[in-house]
């Protein structure tokens, strides 16, 4: 098979041959083609263009900045510094490693508690009980709501003149601090706006999964006497994983990428103890207009997803190649 | 006896715990809403008012303000837009991944969903200095590009899904009786997808609408988005809550009502069709 060759392209439905099967492939040669070319390049033609050209293209611009100097505005002359920048990032007391101990902390706490949040829930949902469907329905609104409304909901529900928050510590006669002033409380503040706002994202996936469970294999262990514990370790646990490692694994890479909550919520304050990674690259390339530098930052950030994605594919991979040998 | 009453603890527990969720999820959208008819007065005072009389005037400032009607305009063409093109250029790709298995297909869809886990920020140097040079920076179409390339991904994924479901032999019926391939998709297909069609639509205008960095540093003053208008309130020295608060309330309605239309399909678009609903 050439792909230059008209019947390169296999129709999916022609399984079987014989009297149906020429049918099927009766005329393909012609309504496989436009214009002389095969049909399928021409329909993702326009897509991987406009990828190419906005996605493709600036990751490799942006390699090859990562080697200057380049500065936005000024009068600094443009020159090639080899992997300088990349030495400067990496470097001890570079200021990237508090970035990125700020976002790993908010990853790993806020995805820890929206799973376990989101677990529960749809644990919950699972059930049956009055007004289940609304509650349902209900989850979808906090993840309706634009990050950067969000921010401002929370921002002024911290306020420390009238917030909400502020107020309901006083009333039990505690001194409540400067939730987003204060540098030991600004991250957790932070995370627990983007818990309100995705932990529903998570309720939602895992309830899909739970209900796709079919419900005979639990009837029967229970028959046999397991306990509600059990069945839900040895049978529910195990059967929803994968859609626990997928779960996981958008909500990880949502959190490297999180911006717009925190520019609106601290702005990476107070100092830079809620500046994530994406804060990093924003000051240095749109508040310093270090491109070259900001480049190299965001190249290692690119690395580190992508690190990120084999890990829990991998994880995905194992996982079924587990069940198929317990199953042989 | 015990067992009534056993089960009336359970009852009792069951309803707070629901109550306690319902509290969580919902007193920052009631907050967010009631201040936004909160006098300045009402949304200053301490203890912070639950119950109140309802004033319209951030509501009616805003939308006699011809800057606001502006930014809601750029939201509403620049959403529009997009979802309408990411929808024509990804149906097309979608049905080629469905219905084809060509050299780099696999390839070429999986690139797709490694675009989709890239943090947007790490394009955000390189965009910013074409944008520049190709003086795309502060219009309408730079943005509709940007945000649909973004929307791809998902859209391409979600209805490749959808086109999955239909049989083949639904599109061979139609070729017997003489259609091209485009003919049988857009005839034949497309109206038996149309929920999912619906579904995807709602997905890519919820990112559009909601898209904050690029509408941020690829934008100007031109094209100020519901989003960046709204991040634009806090530098002002005298913050007025209620004007934000109304303007946030616009900004997160659409979207709301929209969803809420389509959720029968909504996990499939979360998860870019690895999960189903």
């Amino acid at each position: 098979m050439t792909s230059g060759e008209p019947h390169a392209s296999f129709e999916q439905g022609s399984i079987s041959q014989g009297q149906q099967g020429q049918i099927r492939t009766a005329g393909a040669e012609k309504r496989n083609r436009l214009l002389g070319l095969p049909l399928h390049y021409i329909l993702i033609a326009p897509t991987f263009l406009i990828v190419f050209g906005l996605l493709v293209y600036p990751l490799g611009y942006a390699i090859v900045l990562s080697f200057s100097n380049k500065i936005l505005t000024g009068s600094v002359p443009f020159k090639w510094v080899g992997l300088e920048n990349y030495f400067d990032l990496l470097e001890i007391e570079s200021e990237m490693w508090t970035s990125v101990w700020v976002t790993l902390r908010f990853a790993v706490v806020g995805v820890l508690f929206e799973f376990i949040i989101g677990l529960s829930l749809a644990m919950l949902l699972n059930r049956e009980f009055r007004g289940r469907t609304w509650l349902r329905v209900g989850l979808l609104v906090p993840l309706m709501v634009p990050p950067l409304a969000s921010g401002l909901i929370w921002r002024m529900m911290y306020d420390d003149a009238f917030g909400i928050f502020p107020y309901l510590i006083r009333t039990l006669g505690a001194n409540p601090p400067i939730f987003l002033g204060d540098p030991d409380y600004a991250l957790y503040a932070v995370v627990a706006t983007e818990v309100w706002r995705s932990s529903p994202f998570m309720v939602l996936i895992l309830l899909a999964a739970l209900q796709a469970q079919p419900i005979e294999t639990i009837e029967a262990a229970e028959v046999d006497g397991a306990s509600g514990w059990q069945v839900f370790r040895l049978i529910t646990l195990p059967f929803i994983t994968p859609v626990i490692i997928v779960a996981l694994l958008f909500r990880t890479v949502d959190s490297l990428r999180t911006f717009d909550l925190i520019f609106l919520l601290t702005a990476g304050g107070p100092g830079t103890t809620t500046e994530v990674i994406s804060m990093f690259i924003y000051r240095w390339g749109f508040r310093h207009f270090k491109l070259g530098f900001t480049s190299a930052a965001s190249i290692l950030l690119m690395i580190a997803t992508l690190m990120i994605c084999i890990f829990y594919l991998r994880m995905l991979v194992v996982r079924q190649a587990e069940v198929q040998l317990t199953e042989e | 006896m015990h067992a009534n009453n056993l089960k009336r603890i359970r009852n009792v527990a069951m309803f707070f715990v629901v109550a306690a969720v319902w509290i969580f999820y919902f007193f920052p959208i009631y907050w967010m809403v009631t201040t936004s008819f909160k006098t300045r007065v009402d949304t200053f005072s301490i203890p912070p008012k639950l119950f109140f009389w309802p004033t319209l005037q951030y509501y009616i400032s805003s939308f006699t303000d011809p800057k606001f009607v502006k930014v809601v305009q750029n939201s509403l063409i620049i959403t529009g837009t997009t979802v309408l093109l990411s929808l024509l250029l990804g149906a097309w790709a979608a049905y080629a991944f469905a219905r084809f298995r060509f050299k780099g297909s696999m390839v070429m869809s999986f690139s797709l969903i490694i675009a989709r886990m890239m943090p947007p920020i790490v394009f955000i140097v390189p965009l910013y200095l074409l944008f520049n040079s190709l003086s795309l920076r502060n219009t309408h179409i730079g943005l509709i590009l940007i945000f649909t390339v973004f929307n791809l991904p998902f859209t391409v994924w979600m209805l490749k899904s959808f086109f999955e479901e239909v049989p083949i032999e639904l599109e061979e019926a139609a070729w017997i009786d003489g259609a091209s391939r485009l003919q049988a998709m857009g005839r034949v297909i497309l109206p038996l997808i149309a929920p999912g069609l619906a579904a995807t639509a709602v997905f890519a205008a919820l990112l559009a609408w909601n898209e904050f960095l690029f509408a941020l540093l690829l934008g100007g003053p031109g094209t100020t988005t519901l989003p960046v208008f709204l991040s634009g309130f806090l530098g002002e020295r005298d913050v007025e809550w209620g004007d934000i608060m109304a303007t946030a309330t616009v900004a997160v309605l659409p979207p709301t009502l929209l969803v809420m239309l389509v959720q029968q399909n909504l996990i499939k678009g979360l998860t870019l069709g690895a999960v189903k609903g």
